[in-house]
Parts: C-alpha cells; sequence; structure tokens
C-alpha cells in the first residue's frame, strides 16, 4: 500500500460542517473567556458618553436665570439623540442535526435500524432508548451501546440520520444536552432539527411543508407542537409507557408499548377526520402483531409501524425496534406568509422526544427571551417654567435654579423576535426619580438707589434679596413599556420605547402619567449582560410641582440588562 | 496569515471566525474519521476549536494546519477512548501469521469515499491505529505513547488492519 498516496488523497478530505457551528462555538467561548480588550473598550465607551453627557449638560445648565424661565416655557421634548434601554437576545436554540438537507424520505430513514436489521441485530435501534433492558437470550443486546457502535457500519451517514451520540446509542441514560446557537434566518430549505429527548418540548411551527417527526425516547413525555398562523392546531403526543422496547426477535416477549396520540383543537386543514380530542392508544405487542385501540372520533385507525397520515403525521404506538422514526410526508399546517423567514427551535435541558424534524424555511418558531434592565440616568436638561402668578415672583424677578433630577428605573421585559433583526419589546417598569433643587428667587429691593451718572444719566441700583427655596422631591412610578429593538450588528442593538406610568406617587408633583420615549443603544458583553446607554425624555403631561412650576427634564444614562431566560 | 493568527490570540472573534471557517470542514473530516457519529463529531469540533484558540499563543512559526491536527487528533483519541473505552489488545503471533499482509493493497482505483468506507468497516482498535499509521503519518512509537499501548500492539493492529482491508478489496482486485 502507498501511504503517501493514500495520505495525498485524505489531505483533501473536507466535511461538511453543520450551519451554526461557528454560533455554538463562539457562545462556548464566551462562556469561557470574557469579551475581548475591543469590547471592554467599547462598553467603556458607552459607559463614558452615558455619564459624561449627563454630567456635562449638568453642569452647563445647572443655574438657570430668568432668561430661562421666560424661554423654556416648552414642554415639548428635547431632540437630542439617543440610546437605548432594550435588549439583544442571543438565539440560542437546540439544533442538534446538521442544516442544509432537502427533504428526506422515509426510506431514507436511519441506516443504523436498516444495518442492524440486516445484521441481525434487532434490537439496537439506535433512536429508541432501552427503557427496561430484556431479560432473556432475546434480549441480549438490549442497551449495548458499544456491541452497536461496532457492529454498526456507519460509513458516511446522511445528514438527515440522527447521529446524536446520545440518541445512537441504545442506553442512553447518560445523555444530555446540547445547545447550538444559530442564527436566524440563515437555514436553508428543508433542514432538520434534532432535539435532545429530555423533559417535554414545545415547538411553535407555523409553516412546515414537509414534516419529518421522530419521536425517541419520549417516556413519560410530552411533546406539544403548536401550529401557529392562521391554522392553531395543537397536536399532543403523549407516551407514557415504553417497555421493552428492544426486544423484536420474536419468542417470549411481553412487550407493552403504549403511546397515545391525540389532537386538540380544531384542525382544518388537516385531512384527518379527527378534528377533535382524538385520542389514539396502542398497546402493541410482539413484533408487528398488536392490538390497537382506537378511540375518538372519525375513522382514524393507527397499526403499529405504519405512519398514519391522517393524524397530523404522528403515528400511533411504532415499535420502537423496527420502526422508524415517525415521519409524515403530509402537509400539516397552513403556510403562514407572515411568519416567513426564521428557523428556530428552541429548547431548554428539559426538552425531549423530537430528533427530527424537517421543516420549511417559512417556518417562524417563536423566540420569546425575558430581560430585566437596570437604568440609571442623570438629567443634562431641566427646563422649568416657573409660576409668576403665585405671588412670589414679580416682574423683572431672577430664580437661580440648581436641579439635580436623577432616575434608578428598573425593567422586566419580554421580547419576541419578530424578524431576524427586529424583535418588539413589552413589560413592566418602575422608576424611582428624584429632584434635589436649589432654588434662589431674588426680588426688586425696596431699597433702590438710584444716583446721577456723570453724563447725567439716572442710574438704578438694586441690591437683591434672595429667598432661598430648597427641597428634595421624589416621585415613583410603575407603568409599561413598549417598543422594539433592532440588531444592527450581531452584538449591537437600538431600541426605542414608549414609556407609560400608570401609578404616580412622590413627596411633590402631579400624579398623572408622565409619559416618556427612550431610545438606547447597548452592546452584548456576553450573551446573558449586555451594557448601554439611554436617553429618556418626557413628552405630553409634565411634571407639575404645587408651587406651579412645570418641570420638562431629559434623562441621559447607562443601562445593564440581564437576561433572565 | 500571521496577522490573523495574531488577532485570533488576541481574541478578536472575527479573525477566530476566519480561521475556523478556513479549516472547519478539514478538521471535521478528521473528526469524522475517528469519531463516525456526527454528534459526538461536532462536539469534538467544537471543543478542539476552543482549544485551538486556547493554545494559539503556543505557535510559533509553525504551520497551522499541522498543528491544528494535531490537536484534533489527539482531541479525538481522548473522545475515543472516554465514549468508547476501547481496549486495544495486543493481537498473538498465531493470528498474524498466515496472512499476505505484506502484499499491496491497491488503493489506486479507490475514490476517497470508497477508502473512508473500508477504513471505517474495520473494528475499532485496527481503525485507530490504522488511520494514525497510514492516513496522519505517525510512527507506531508515537501512536504507542498517544494510546498508551505498546509498539507491538500498535503493530499488530495495524497489520490486522492491512489484513482486513485485503480481505475486504479481495472482491474489488478480481473484478
Amino acid at each position: 500500500m502507498d501511504f503517501n498516496q493514500l495520505r495525498k488523497k485524505f489531505e483533501a478530505d473536507e466535511a461538511h460542517v453543520p450551519l451554526g457551528a461557528w454560533d455554538r462555538l463562539e457562545s462556548a467561548l464566551d462562556k469561557k473567556e470574557p469579551r475581548s480588550p475591543m469590547a471592554w473598550w467599547l462598553g467603556a465607551v458607552l459607559l463614558f458618553l452615558g455619564t459624561g453627557i449627563g454630567v456635562s449638560l449638568y453642569t452647563n445648565l445647572g443655574t438657570s436665570t430668568i432668561a430661562q424661565t421666560e424661554t423654556n416655557t416648552s414642554t415639548k421634548g428635547n431632540p437630542v439623540p439617543s440610546a437605548s434601554t432594550e435588549s439583544r437576545e442571543n438565539q440560542q436554540i437546540a439544533m442538534a442535526t446538521s442544516a442544509g438537507n432537502t427533504n428526506p424520505t422515509e426510506s431514507q430513514q436511519p441506516e443504523e435500524a436498516k444495518s442492524d436489521k440486516e445484521t441481525g441485530n434487532q434490537n439496537v435501534n439506535p433512536n429508541i432508548p432501552v427503557k427496561t433492558p430484556q431479560s432473556g437470550s432475546n434480549a441480549s443486546n438490549s442497551g449495548n451501546p458499544k456491541t452497536n457502535a461496532s457492529n454498526a457500519k456507519q460509513p458516511d451517514l446522511p445528514d438527515y440520520v440522527n447521529r446524536n451520540p446520545r440518541q445512537t446509542q441504545a442506553n442512553q441514560t447518560t445523555r444530555r444536552n446540547r445547545t447550538i446557537t444559530t442564527l436566524i434566518g440563515a437555514r436553508p430549505r428543508n433542514t432538520i432539527l434534532s432535539l435532545p429527548n429530555e423533559g417535554n418540548t414545545t415547538i411553535d411551527r407555523p409553516t412546515p411543508t414537509s414534516n419529518q417527526l421522530a419521536l425517541n425516547s419520549n417516556n413519560g413525555t410530552t411533546t406539544t407542537i403548536t401550529n401557529g398562523g392562521n391554522n392553531p392546531n395543537t397536536n399532543t403526543v403523549s407516551t407514557p409507557v415504553v417497555t421493552n422496547p428492544s426486544d423484536n426477535n420474536g419468542g417470549n416477549n411481553n412487550n407493552s408499548n403504549n403511546r397515545r396520540v391525540s389532537n386538540i383543537g380544531n384542525t382544518p386543514s388537516i385531512t384527518t377526520p379527527n378534528s377533535n380530542g382524538i385520542a389514539l392508544a396502542n398497546g402493541n405487542d410482539q413484533g408487528n402483531n398488536g392490538s390497537n385501540n382506537t378511540s375518538g372520533n372519525g375513522a382514524n385507525s393507527s397499526s403499529n409501524g405504519t405512519n398514519n397520515s391522517s393524524n397530523s403525521g404522528l403515528v400511533n404506538g411504532e415499535n420502537p425496534v423496527t420502526d422508524n422514526p415517525i415521519t409524515s410526508t403530509t402537509p400539516v399546517l397552513k403556510t403562514d406568509s407572515a411568519l416567513a423567514t426564521n428557523t428556530l427551535v428552541k429548547t431548554d435541558s428539559a426538552t425531549k422526544a423530537v430528533n427530527n424534524i424537517a421543516e420549511s424555511p417559512k417556518q417562524t418558531i417563536a423566540r420569546f427571551s425575558l430581560w430585566t434592565e437596570l437604568n440609571m440616568g442623570n438629567s443634562p436638561q431641566t427646563r422649568i417654567s416657573p409660576n409668576t402668578n403665585d405671588g412670589v415672583l414679580m416682574q423683572g424677578a431672577q430664580i437661580n435654579n440648581q436641579w439635580q433630577p436623577s432616575i434608578i428605573q428598573g425593567s422586566l421585559s419580554v421580547k419576541y423576535l419578530l424578524r431576524p433583526s427586529v424583535q418588539i419589546i413589552g413589560g413592566v417598569l418602575w422608576q424611582y426619580e428624584q429632584l434635589s433643587y436649589s432654588r434662589n428667587i431674588a426680588t426688586h429691593n425696596q431699597l433702590e438707589s438710584r444716583a446721577m451718572t456723570f453724563d447725567g444719566n439716572m442710574v438704578s441700583n438694586y441690591a437683591p434679596v434672595y429667598q432661598g427655596h430648597n427641597g428634595n422631591i421624589t416621585r415613583h412610578f410603575v407603568g409599561l413599556q413598549t417598543g422594539a429593538n433592532f440588531i444592527v450588528l450581531p452584538r449591537l442593538e437600538l431600541s426605542g420605547l414608549i414609556q407609560l406610568p400608570l401609578t404616580t406617587t412622590g413627596t411633590e408633583g402631579n400624579t398623572t402619567a408622565l409619559r416618556s420615549w427612550q431610545a438606547g443603544m447597548h452592546y452584548g458583553l456576553t450573551p446573558k449582560i449586555q451594557l448601554g446607554a439611554f436617553w429618556q425624555q418626557s413628552f405630553g403631561t409634565t411634571l407639575k410641582m404645587a408651587d406651579g412650576t412645570i418641570i420638562t427634564r431629559s434623562y441621559a444614562g447607562i443601562s445593564i440588562r440581564y437576561r433572565l431566560k | 496569515m500571521e496577522n490573523l493568527i495574531q488577532e485570533c490570540v488576541q481574541g478578536n472573534r472575527k479573525a477566530q471566525r476566519l480561521l475556523f471557517e478556513k479549516y472547519a470542514a478539514r478538521m471535521m473530516a478528521i473528526c469524522l474519521r475517528y469519531i463516525p457519529e456526527r454528534g459526538l463529531a461536532e462536539d469534538l469540533l467544537q471543543e478542539g476549536f476552543i482549544k485551538v484558540f486556547d493554545k494559539l499563543h503556543t505557535l510559533k512559526g509553525e504551520n497551522v494546519e499541522p498543528w491544528m491536527k494535531r490537536i484534533f487528533i489527539n482531541e479525538a483519541i481522548n473522545t475515543y477512548h472516554r465514549k468508547y473505552k476501547v481496549n486495544i489488545q495486543n493481537l498473538s503471533i498465531d493470528s498474524i501469521q498466515g496472512s499476505k499482509a505484506d502484499e499491496d493493497i491497491p488503493i489506486d482505483n479507490l475514490s476517497l469515499e470508497e477508502l473512508k468506507a473500508l477504513i471505517n468497516a474495520l473494528p475499532a482498535g485496527c481503525k485507530l491505529v490504522f488511520n494514525l499509521f497510514a492516513v496522519e503519518g505517525y510512527s507506531h512509537d508515537e501512536i504507542a505513547e498517544m494510546l498508551q499501548i505498546s509498539t507491538g500492539t500498535s503493530k499488530s493492529q495495524f497489520h490486522r488492519a492491512r489484513k482486513l482491508l485485503q480481505a475486504s478489496l479481495a472482491p474489488h482486485i478480481k473484478s
């Protein structure tokens, strides 16, 4: 054998890298190491912008004069550019198989299973976990991953075959989930997602057109598939008990595999006559001979190992040993063109039961994330309109105002990914506002003196008398906020929010809603933590003090966001 | 390339992504060569690149790809042992004698895919040693150290692998 020739051949060997592999890796790197110094610098710059602008503007505008009071009567918003308070979602989805494969047919189903059949080792359907080790001679191979691994010829399985080792080994007791971060909107047509089989899985899938659904190892779990768009169907697959799934060699087997498929809700687009509350319970026994109990409306029957295509593409009571994963080529759901671009399945550590899902690119998986945010701001610009009819101020009076308004704001928001780079936000917020002020009001002095200047002009000299007013006003409110978040760069987001206080309390000031808009910019330091700056500007109803003074204020500040879920 | 590596060392994600995209397909092939299960191989690809980025600062004037391949092969071997717990045994002389392993194995007419299929069909220990010796070019001493087996075991496993390959290729040769 010419090894050099062999090595040359292998030098050119390349394999398909799954879509989202880099995102996965990047997430892992983010967890492993802090972000690059560049990112920290950017964070520091944002911090500086948030506070520096506020401080400098406040310093410049901290002292108000009568001229200011005369001109700053407008309560309209200050057209100052923005910063941000909203958040960016790190799109972590579970996608355990490579994307980019075209619609697999049923005949293309896992070759491990086929090879097992061919070799007579029928206990090793790799996609079916062994719940109960089989006793007796027929069960000698059950749950032996090493045997299966060495026996199975796995030269280069097609991509749609679930190769998750946690699923390809029969004994999957130590299975762990893999979370892959992938980008949205980049999935080619008819890709397949494989979900770790842990716990319950909920998939929102508005527009699958050609589906392949494999349910594996779903002992005691429930898979709920919610159809979005115009077809709000909910198909629930409950698989409470799977016993002796590995034995298919005949003999004295007492397998009882109970799987139940039920469709809940109206399913106008599904061809099954059993559109309401179908519950199919099959208890199959040895091999393919079993009794199927069908209940529910219509003539929906099921048999072992067959695909009951009329039942939303889900198969009832398949034999976990001999059957391929549940498949369906029946378009189950209507296409919703409004949810067109993204393909995402979100799982958590408790997900289980769905291995392969083929889906169309027009499928959008609803992706919610929960964020909490803390904003701290100072006011670079506080506009004050004194009431000149309060008996204190007179014509020509002067006011030296020094206001130090500041806020602390906390919020809890849910974000929903509407488009690849657009999220809508809704949430509750709480704001504490403190306005410390020092006002020196000078009035005309009775001791006005007049003197004749050298050139004969009369000059009036005023000796102002100051009346000091110092105080501290606190206000806090609970309200709602809603808006949009735009992902302009992979880690950089711009957001715009409308904030509507519902209840306002405080030591002074009116209790009417002080509406404001807020704009911000955030940078993701880690997938869970974002740092940014914001600008908040009141509009509409302004804060009216007890003495009639109307205050319009803006806040600039820094913001930190943390992703809760 | 040096600039790219320097950027990667400094933690520049864009540079790291470029490096990943440049070598991911080849490294994935290596992963699949040792770990046929795709899910495990994908995990291995990720772990390998994490290690690559972690150790990249130690790369001094070396060619990146061979260095990277070594990391992936070592990671693959570790994964292999961890997942499969393969016990590579020394084969007795009897099992080797009578073989025609010295005969040449014609691989000219075989495509890469055919070769990979043949190698993948080998038993675990044989495949591992064969890949390391014939494909990667490690010596038996190096393989022995990597796999923590004796040199004799490495040789015997390789010998067996050749024998099995010859047997697999026999129909091919006749045709």
